[in-house]
């Protein structure tokens, strides 16, 4: 951002701070029935401590309050969501399974959850998307405004939710995240109480807020909260509609709240991804890395002093051109960059770029690597792998890798190429290959250089949106070349030290565990 | 318990801090952080202060801080060379200002340093000869026909306006086209610079070595934001923040660059009279461990993602300061709050 935007946000911050936020309350009496048969639930399934999929239903009616009172979406559509039915999938099982042995207390409370569910789903415009269309026809004619929702999947429902409460009303939703580095508009739009804003560690909607006025619409069976203007000194809260928040005790409403949960999500790879994790782990080198959570539910280590390149995005209507690449170190890698690591493809291309940096030379020389590799093959086919392996002193799968043509040779020639010559007769030609080795590494080196200079270059300007959307975005060059893709950096632990074979592969996160 | 700037309130008007509203009030709020706690740790210098800002954004804050730090400098360094200056004038007829009104007076006392008043014997009620016409020797021995007998005290932030009265004229010497073009320039810019800093400081800036400042953050933005021009309120001039910090390492400011700028992942150690600015981040605990032997200015931005985490540790350093000590800043901004202390 330049210094003019930088300035915009600086005047936006001081508007904040001098008039506070604006809340719009809402009535939504079937939601409040909803919040009360789930909460008396909640204290009954603890003191009665049941486990199991009873806490699982608690943590579903939690999921489903947050949806419904803090979207404007439609119960009636939310519900039928995929998220939404695998969790109710689990109401079916209690009814049946564990209904009859629980105290009738707890069954009692059960079934008003589920008559207040039923009353719910026959909901179809929710009131709090009446209320912020209400709001927003208030807002000037010709002003910019920004909805802010997390979840990509409800975006065009949210949109068309608005829209028929306030047809000519221009917005445009956003994730949180995407609102970091966003210029400055003139109506920021937020669902839910303040102190969840806290709690999604997205205080800097409100700390650095892209908008002078800031409107937070919820419902009033919501508990308030308070939202610190900062943490140097956390007893000034930001001013709501024009009057100083008392400091409420909200921890005691937490443990009804499903926002905590996501917060403390482990980053643990998947067992399947690395078979050999368990049993040899105490005995691997290992290393101190720096553990990045991607988009897409990917993970990444990075060595303490490694380096990754960046892209730098400015901003466009509906875009996020990108600006720049940027090398940067390991630890200045902050939640909210995208990083660029390549996924698959780029050994496709680097051959033909390599030959065609070798020119000439490179007939000859791809023929001499050819009848070698050929010649040890069929040295492996009629005697065996494990013989050749054993006859040379090594293993089975360097002998492997020294057959597959994406691999050029041996790391020690003398120590092992010279051994492989000597087996299959080319002993004379020693000399000769190893020159061929060393023109066809430095060409293969050269050109993925190039290609990786070429994708750099083809990623300025390209839109980025997709990667602040959906976490992650495939980049391919157009001239082929290795597929790249931007993550987006959703966190950043603290060092940790794993096996040094972990560091630098694009991993998956386990799943979480409820 | 101390309180370092109890005294402040007119000091900051008369050390001209302010750059006369060119700058928005965030920059200009920040350039008087940034000058007012250089003044003040040098009035404690025994101990280490920490200054912590929460602000929105961290681009150009440190910049900025920087900027108000070589105000202070450089006003102090203007300070002595003025004393110099106007030990040559000593007897003399002089113009100066004072209260926005330009006076004349002949200057009869000159301090051996800044840190007093120089007294002018000034002049009212007689209408004054056309000086433009006098020759400069002609200006320095006139002689005030009458004078009221009242003695002007006047502070060293306006020694700077104290000049012979009428025009000094320089040498003619002869000069390339290239260094006509440069000096031209240079004019040019120097008139901007004198705009931000005030008067009297850009010699300093142009001339002295001192580097006072080191910035820890991330060096390729703050390089971007050293050489964006940036466009002055109310006014068509531009300026680049790099002509007044001059970085050092910029070939361009090779003979009095001022500011050095590090990466917080590799910081190096620095003169312990130097005021490291720490763009803070996920290093910060290591960043105020290699500075505890500095002043440091640390800056906190709500938009930077470790935002939450870097101000609890501002604040458990906050918690463990010298407890009879704590510096009290008397200026504060809606949307930036300050948290400071002695560290050492």
């Amino acid at each position: 951002m330049n210094f003019k935007q930088i300035g915009a946000i600086h005047e936006n911050a001081r508007h904040v701070a001098q008039d506070g936020l604006w809340v719009e309350l809402v009535d939504f009496p079937e939601l409040t029935t909803f919040d009360r048969a789930r909460r008396a639930l909640a204290e009954l399934v603890k003191q009665h401590s049941l486990q199991g999929p009873w806490n699982e239903l608690i943590l579903a009616f939690k999921i489903t309050h947050a949806w419904i009172a803090r979207t404007p979406c439609r119960p009636s559509w939310l519900l039928k969501q995929e998220q939404f039915r695998v969790h109710y999938q689990k109401l079916e099982l209690i009814s049946r399974a564990s209904l009859g042995s629980v105290d009738p207390s707890v069954r009692s409370a059960f079934e008003s959850v589920v008559h207040a569910l039923q009353l719910l789903v026959k909901i179809e415009t929710n009131p709090v998307a009446i209320r912020a269309g209400s709001l927003m026809s208030t807002f000037r004619i010709g002003s910019k405004s920004i909805i802010v929702t997390r979840d990509t999947r409800v975006w065009d429902e949210c949109r068309e939710q608005l829209s028929q409460q306030i047809p000519i009303a221009k917005f445009d939703i956003r994730k949180p995240a995407e609102l970091r580095d966003h210029p400055s508009v003139d109506y920021l739009v937020l669902f839910g109480p303040p102190w969840v804003l806290k709690y999604r560690n997205e205080s800097f909607l409100l700390g650095s807020p892209v908008a002078p006025c800031i409107w937070m619409v919820f419902c009033r069976h919501e508990h308030i909260g308070v939202a610190p203007r900062t943490i140097l000194d956390e007893a000034t809260n930001h001013v709501l509609n024009g009057v100083d928040q008392l400091l409420p005790d909200i921890e005691t409403n937490l443990e009804y709240e499903s926002e905590l949960i996501s917060q403390h999500r482990a980053f643990v790879l998947k067992h399947a991804q690395d078979p050999n994790r368990t049993g040899i782990m105490d005995a691997e080198d290992k290393t101190v890395v720096l553990p990045l959570v991607l988009g897409g539910g990917n993970g990444f280590y990075i060595q303490e002093e490694g380096v990754l390149y960046t892209a730098k995005t400015g901003f466009e209507i509906g875009q996020r051109p990108c600006l720049a690449v940027e090398r940067v170190d390991a630890c200045e890698i902050e939640s909210g960059m995208l990083v660029l690591l390549t996924t698959e493809g780029g050994g496709d291309m680097i051959p033909h770029e390599a030959d065609a940096l070798l020119g000439r030379e490179a007939k000859p020389i791809r023929e001499l690597e050819l009848l070698w590799k050929q010649k040890l093959s069929d040295e492996v086919e009629r005697s065996g792998v494990t013989v050749v392996a054993q006859y040379l002193g090594t293993t089975a799968q360097n002998i492997k890798n020294w057959c597959n043509p994406r691999n050029i040779a041996p790391e020690k020639l003398e120590d092992h190429l010279l051994p492989i010559l000597e087996l299959i007769g080319l002993k004379d030609l020693y000399e000769d290959i190893v020159e061929a080795i060393g023109k066809l590494r430095s060409a293969h080196q050269s050109a993925g250089m190039r290609l990786q200079m070429h994708l750099l270059k083809s990623l300025k300007g390209l839109d980025l949106r997709e990667a602040y959307v959906n976490g992650f975005q495939d980049i391919r060059d157009k001239a082929g070349g290795p597929v790249k893709t931007l993550y987006f950096v959703q966190d950043v632990h603290e060092l940790v030290e794993v096996p040094a074979r972990l560091v630098g592969r694009l991993l998956d996160l386990e799943e979480e565990e409820q | 318990m101390n309180n370092w700037t109890s005294h402040s309130e007119n000091n900051d008007r008369i050390l001209d801090w302010s750059t006369g509203g060119l700058l928005p009030c965030w920059a200009e709020a920040l350039v008087k952080l940034g000058f007012i706690f250089a003044r003040d740790i040098e009035l404690y210098p025994l101990s280490h202060a920490t200054l912590a800002i929460s602000l929105p954004r961290i681009e150009f804050a440190a910049l900025f801080i920087a900027l108000g730090v070589l105000k202070w400098k450089a006003g102090k360094g203007a300070q002595q060379e003025g004393v110099d200056k106007l030990r040559s004038m000593l007897g003399t007829w002089v113009s100066y200002e004072s209260n926005g009104i330009t006076r004349v007076g002949r200057l009869d006392y000159v301090p051996q340093s800044a840190d007093y008043c120089i007294k002018i014997l000034e002049f009212k009620g007689r209408k004054l000869p056309n000086f433009e016409e006098l020759s400069f020797e002609a200006r320095k021995n006139y002689n005030p026909p009458k004078s009221g007998g009242l003695w002007h005290f006047v502070t060293p932030p306006f020694w700077p306006t104290v000049k012979p009265v009428g025009r000094e004229f320089n040498e003619e010497r002869g000069a390339r086209a290239d260094q006509v073009k440069r000096i031209a320039s240079a004019a040019r810019n120097s008139e901007v610079t004198e705009k931000i800093v005030g008067p009297g400081r850009q010699h300093w800036l142009m001339t002295s070595r001192e580097k006072p400042v080191c910035i820890f953050g991330s060096k390729s933005r703050l390089a971007e934001e050293l050489y964006e021009n940036i466009s002055l309120a109310r006014s068509s001039d531009k300026f680049r923040l790099s002509d007044l910090l001059r970085p050092v390492g910029a070939n361009e400011y090779a003979a009095s660059s001022h500011v050095l700028i590090g990466s917080c992942a590799n910081m190096a150690q620095v003169d312990s009279e130097t005021i490291c600015v720490i763009e803070a981040g996920r290093l910060l605990e290591d960043n105020l461990r290699s500075s505890s032997g500095n002043n440091r200015v640390v800056l906190l931005a709500h938009s930077v993602p470790s935002y939450e985490q870097t101000a609890h540790i501002v604040k458990n350093a906050y918690f463990r300061r010298m407890a009879d000590f704590v510096l009290e800043f008397g200026y504060r901004l809606t949307h930036i709050e300050t948290l400071s202390f002695s560290h050492k």
